[in-house]
């Protein structure tokens, strides 16, 4: 009997039985399903990771000082370009550039518009791959105190449109004044890294910002370690010089990644992209894990499904087996007959998980926040698990119902 | 055609076995129509299950054209049914998912046949039992005779070298059990081999030799027109 016949005796005989073919399917669905979202929570995890990795760099460091948790007013004046430098002394420290932010606004055609200032110094640009001046200029050593400013990609868009801006006057109020800042540059896209939107900032000289805000605190510091290998080195090095900067003041590492609210109440917090990385990494692993161990669960409960309805099959059919027989059919085409019947359901099954899997992977990354990654390979990997189980466990029946004895299976009632 | 020698079959029974058939020499000759007799329990389906390879004997030779049947392998025993034997059972034993057509079709999709050639052929075989406007209609809506008939249709349609009956009218009236008898006799004058096993001596008297059988021996064997 050729393949087609033998297909569509199978779906014959499955129709006659419909519910009880889905209800039997159910585990290849969550089994199936489950693969399905690991691949696509494994590929879209991995292609977040290599983004963060690829936008800030493996040698980064992070470090934030909270000037409102420190107990003394001693504390907070250590807290200067000294200490940007006393950092980048450190053996496998190679740059350090101090940060500093504030809040602006603009009025452009009567509307209020807010705008994110980032103080920054000259080496800030190197922290980042693929992040230079698409016109003009970035800051430059001789811009201390000027009111210069260095527009990202989506601000330059949003307050002059496709207009060149560089040479051009934004006047923006800041920390209650209102300042006109000359635009020296305008930098290429860059996107988000890490937490911050690299488009959406006015750069300014930190001199500049700090005079404008009256404070000479930085709040944070971006560091980057002279080698790959030496980060958790720096990274101690860094935590070193802030304890003995700090004495009085407890430190911890802290992950700023996952918020840093709950770090707060230290004085500052080192963290590493590193640690980021492999906690994100922990995280999915151990969610593959889980779903892995959902997935080999329900493929084996399914797998046994399957294999209960065809022996039920088999015996109910028992005598159909020996007309089949009788009239010529060899053992090895019954044989074929229920194994594409077990394929069959299991693929039916592996059909509903692939929908399973991918409204599992679409509602993971939504909750997740990492990209959804669609890719054909799912489905093969899917349908193949799904052949293979019922392949596996049709198999038994098949053998049983083809060893069936023609005049004994004729009698059967 | 049919030859068996000194044929034994043994059923499993409890601790030992059920010596159904206590050493048979039969021989069945190119266009003859045999009718195998007896009383129940005397062994008549057994020998006919032999005759038709479904079963092995236990000791013993059945040979159809020359081949013994003891030396096949399931997978050929198989192949050899679909093409040298038709069977026609006494329950009918059609498909009761397929319609008759499907039903007739049945084993020359077995034999490998075209999609094509196996509809014309089973249209032609049910011409022949006169039921070709039944084609489309399933089992549970024919008759019983008109069942007897389809089957009879799906036994011949792979041109057997024999025909092989098993209580074919123990499941249908008077009148209808006639109309199949008169089938069988026309199968016979087409020169067709038949065997037809009945415990209906008015049946068995249709054909030109009758076989007894007692005890798994045969008591009697008119020879006919041998
Ligand atoms: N599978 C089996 N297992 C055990 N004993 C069997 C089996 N098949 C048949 N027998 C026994 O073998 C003997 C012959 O059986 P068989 O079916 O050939 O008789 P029969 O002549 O066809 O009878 P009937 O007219 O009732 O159909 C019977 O006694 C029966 O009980
Ligand atoms: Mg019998």
């Amino acid at each position: 009997m050729g393949i087609f016949e033998t297909l569509r005796t199978a779906i014959l005989a499955l129709r006659t039985h419909k519910l009880r073919t889905a209800l039997s399917v159910l585990g290849i669905v969550i089994g199936v399903g489950a693969v399905v979202a690991v691949i696509s929570l494994v590929s879209g995890a991995t292609q977040e990771v290599k983004e963060q990795i690829a936008g800030l760099g493996i040698r980064t460091i992070t470090i934030n000082i909270f000037p409102g948790a420190l107990r003394s007013a001693a504390s907070a004046r250590l807290l200067t370009e000294e200490l940007s430098e006393k950092l980048s002394a450190a053996p496998s420290v190679e740059l350090v550039v101090p940060t500093a932010s504030s809040m602006g606004s603009t009025t452009i055609d009567g509307e209020s518009w807010s705008v994110s200032l980032l103080g920054v110094t000259p080496e800030y640009m190197e922290l980042f791959d693929d992040f230079y001046p698409k016109s003009g200029r970035f800051i430059h050593p001789l811009d201390e105190d000027r009111k210069v400013a260095v527009l990202g990609a989506e601000v330059a868009a949003d307050f002059f449109g496709e207009e060149d801006p560089v040479g051009q006057k934004l006047t923006l109020e800041v920390a209650g004044q209102r300042v006109a800042f000359r635009v020296i540059g305008v930098m290429s896209p860059r996107g988000t890294v890490g937490m911050q939107n690299l488009d959406d900032y006015v750069y300014v000289p930190i001199s500049t910002l700090q005079t404008l805000t009256g404070s000479r605190q930085f709040t944070s510091y971006i560091a980057q370690a002279a080698d790959e290998n030496l980060v958790e080195e720096a990274a101690g090095e860094i935590e070193a010089i802030l304890a003995a900067t700090f004495p009085e003041e407890t430190s911890q590492r802290g992950i700023v990644a996952f918020g840093g609210r709950g770090f707060r109440l230290t004085p500052y917090s080192v963290s590493i992209q590193k640690e980021m990385i492999s906690t994100y990494e922990e995280s999915v692993s151990t969610m593959t894990l889980i779903l892995s161990s959902v997935a080999a669960i329900s493929l084996l409960v399914g797998g046994i499904g399957i294999m209960n309805i065809m022996l039920v099959s088999v015996v109910e059919r028992t005598r159909e087996i020996g007309i089949r027989m009788a009239i010529g059919a060899r053992p090895r085409d019954i044989r074929t007959q229920f194994l594409a019947e077990a394929v069959l359901i299991s693929l039916f099954g592996g059909l509903l998980g692939l929908g399973l899997g991918w409204l599992a992977s679409f509602l993971g990354s939504l909750m997740g926040g990492w990209p959804l990654v669609f890719s054909g390979y799912p489905v093969l990997i899917a349908l193949g698990f799904a052949v293979l189980v019922g392949v596996t466990f049709g198999l038994y029946p098949a053998v049983r119902a083809a060893r069936l004895d023609p005049v004994e299976a004729l009698r059967y009632e | 055609m049919v030859e068996l020698r000194k044929v034994t079959k043994d059923y499993p029974m409890g601790g030992g076995v059920y010596r159904a058939l206590r050493g048979v020499d039969l021989a069945i000759a190119e266009g003859e129509y045999v009718a195998i007799t007896g009383p129940s329990g005397s062994g008549k389906s057994t020998l006919l299950h032999l005759i038709g390879a479904l079963h092995k004997p236990t000791s013993g030779q059945v040979l159809l054209e020359g081949i013994d049947l003891g030396r096949l392998s399931p997978e050929e025993l198989a192949r050899l049914r679909n093409a040298k034997i038709g069977f026609v059972f006494q329950q009918f034993h059609l498909l009761p998912r397929l319609t008759a057509l499907e039903n007739v079709e049945l084993p020359m999709a077995y034999a490998g046949l075209r999609p094509k050639l196996r509809r014309e052929r089973a249209q032609a075989a049910l011409a022949r039992v006169g039921l070709l406007e039944f084609a489309h209609h399933r089992p549970n809506q024919l008759s019983g005779g008109q069942c007897q008939r389809v089957a009879i249709a799906r036994a011949l349609v792979n041109e057997p070298a024999l025909i092989l009956a098993d209580e074919p009218t123990g499941n249908l009236d008077t009148k209808t059990g006639d109309e199949i008898v008169e089938l069988f006799s026309s199968l016979h004058r087409e020169g067709r081999t038949l065997v037809v096993v009945t415990h209906e001596p008015e049946i068995a008297a249709r054909a030109p030799r009758v076989v007894k059988l007692r005890d798994g021996r045969i008591e009697e064997d008119t020879h006919g027109d041998l």
